[in-house]
């Protein structure tokens, strides 16, 4: 990689002291592992994601209304 | 193992941290604080922001001193509640909000996520320039000036392409949010009024629409879907582990305190105008202007600057969180420490959120109005969806390991979503329903 080329390998040696390995941009790279969300979670999400849609619209009318 | 400029800048940062931790006393103690705050700070000071004081100076116009001191006090404990927990998580995992969402629950769930973080950011953002060019207004500056020495402030904490002295200039920044607590001072507050009002939260407001939008509209100023993203990334961005959360919750406890203090002072100084200026006054430079023959000139222009302070702090620290969330989910370099060349897409939607909603606001016959009327409420509506993926990720024993939730601190973000569903909810009903409060006295 082109932006490592001036880091010396003292450098190197000296930010693995210290940082932690998971802190490293290079570690940071790989993904997480996905995990699924069960049941109860899953109805809680989209009953709140209706909500917020719901809620949206009921206060740009009401705002809209005062506007004008 | 590859390392980059990002690691050396980070690694800087942490040996200093390496090296206060090994001296001894107060001194090493004292030295640890200096390098660990920052996030805590800076998040609870730059939602002190525009609206934010618009919202608690309406509150001290409409309702004079009385329910809402202790209220806002208790809305900045749920605020602190939820802050901690994006410390721990930040520290934990080394990753941003927006980042985990989107990996641990898949993109379905993550794009919602950023779509609410950036219509609620470009909201907010636009509202922080309104309120800039009103408190600039006061000083007879003309719009287009008063929002470019904002974009020039924005771009000059971004110079040093280092998170640390990013960090420090905008803390010095939105120290100047104290500024409301001598005006509220001039304003010759009555103590014995604020006492009584702090211990027993009377007198109430009545039990009506326009209660109910500034309730939720002072719970906005306080509780953010953007908070979330900033504190987590700029966690991640300075560099703290796990070992620094001690110092990562007194960072958030510091910042909620001193932010409390700024909004009770905005509260305190607007009370005198309590039955001479109406909640819809919502210009800064109007409450400046009202102020005037209780504060003096000095007084109302300590007002105006704060606005103006509030409204610059803002725009940095909520165009930050839009581009650390871009990054995050397009997988390109997001970091304050990356040079202009490794980090071109970051900057560039920083600075172009920024850029495009200064302008919007010298776009003549515009319904800014509307704008700042919902931006809190939208803040809050949008609180419950985004706590509940931060509840179940500080909960995940594989990525939190043995800094995951206590019992105790469930309870309380449980707490806090009812109590921000519920104002939600309540808000709704009112508005679908406007006769549904009358039978409570209005």
């Amino acid at each position: 990689m082109e932006e490592t080329k001036h880091i010396s390998e003292e450098e190197v040696d000296w930010v693995l002291e210290n940082l932690e390995r998971d802190q490293l941009v290079q570690k940071k790279s790989a993904p997480v592992p996905r995990r699924q969300l069960r049941g109860g979670e899953l109805a809680l999400v989209w009953a709140l994601r209706i909500y917020l849609i719901f809620m949206m619209v009921v206060v740009f009318w009401q705002a809209w209304a005062a506007v004008r | 193992m590859v390392v980059t400029h990002e690691d050396l800048d980070r690694a800087y940062d942490r040996s200093r941290v390496s090296a206060a931790r090994r001296s001894l006393g107060l001194r090493g103690h004292v030295s640890l604080l200096w390098l660990l705050v920052g996030p805590g700070i800076l998040v609870m000071l730059g939602e002190n922001d525009g609206p934010s004081m618009l919202s608690y100076a309406a509150t001290g116009a409409k309702f004079g001193i009385g329910f809402f001191l202790p209220f806002v006090v208790l809305t900045f404990v749920m605020a602190l509640v939820v802050q901690e927990m994006t410390v721990r998580l930040g520290a934990a995992t080394h990753r941003g909000h927006a980042e985990l969402i989107f990996e641990r629950f898949g993109p379905f769930w993550g794009w919602f996520s950023v779509i609410d973080l950036s219509f609620g950011n470009f909201l907010t953002l636009v509202t922080e320039f309104i309120a800039i060019r009103a408190g600039f207004g006061y000083f007879g500056v003309p719009p287009w000036a008063a929002v470019l020495v904002a974009l020039v402030v924005l771009f000059s904490a971004l110079l040093s392409h280092r998170y640390w002295t990013w960090e420090r200039v905008t803390l010095a920044a939105a120290a100047c949010n104290l500024v409301f607590v001598p005006v509220a001072l001039m304003a010759h507050p009555q103590w014995g009024a604020i006492g009584h009002a702090m211990l027993t939260w009377t007198p109430l407001p009545h039990a009506n629409q326009e209660t109910l939008l500034i309730l939720l509209s002072d719970i906005g100023a306080t509780v953010t879907p953007w908070m979330l993203f900033f504190q987590q990334s700029a966690t991640v961005d300075k560099g703290l582990t796990t070992k620094d959360i001690r110092f990562g919750r007194i960072d958030t406890v510091l910042g909620a305190g001193l932010a409390a203090l700024a909004a009770l002072g905005a509260i305190i100084a607007t009370a005198p105008l309590f039955g001479h200026i109406g909640a819809a006054n919502f210009e800064a430079a109007q409450f400046a202007q009202a102020l005037e023959p209780v504060v003096g000139h000095i007084g109302a222009s300590l007002f105006a600057l704060g606005m103006i302070e509030a409204g610059i702090v803002a725009s940095i620290t909520i165009s930050t969180s839009s581009a650390y969330a871009f990054g995050e989910v397009a997988r390109q370099p997001h970091s304050l420490n990356l040079p202009v060349n490794q980090g071109k897409s970051f900057y560039a939607v920083l600075c172009l959120c920024a850029a495009v909603a200064a302008a919007i606001v010298l776009i003549p016959n515009l319904p800014l109005t509307f704008v700042v009327l919902v931006v809190n409420v939208v803040a809050v509506l949008a609180m419950p969806p985004a706590l509940v993926f931060l509840y179940l990720l500080v909960n995940d024993p594989q990525i939190m390991g043995d800094v995951r939730s206590p019992r105790w601190a469930n309870v309380l973000a449980a707490g806090v979503v009812v109590l921000l569903t519920a104002a939600g909810v309540l808000y709704g009903i009112s508005v679908v329903f406007p006769r549904a409060f009358t039978w409570l006295g209005s």
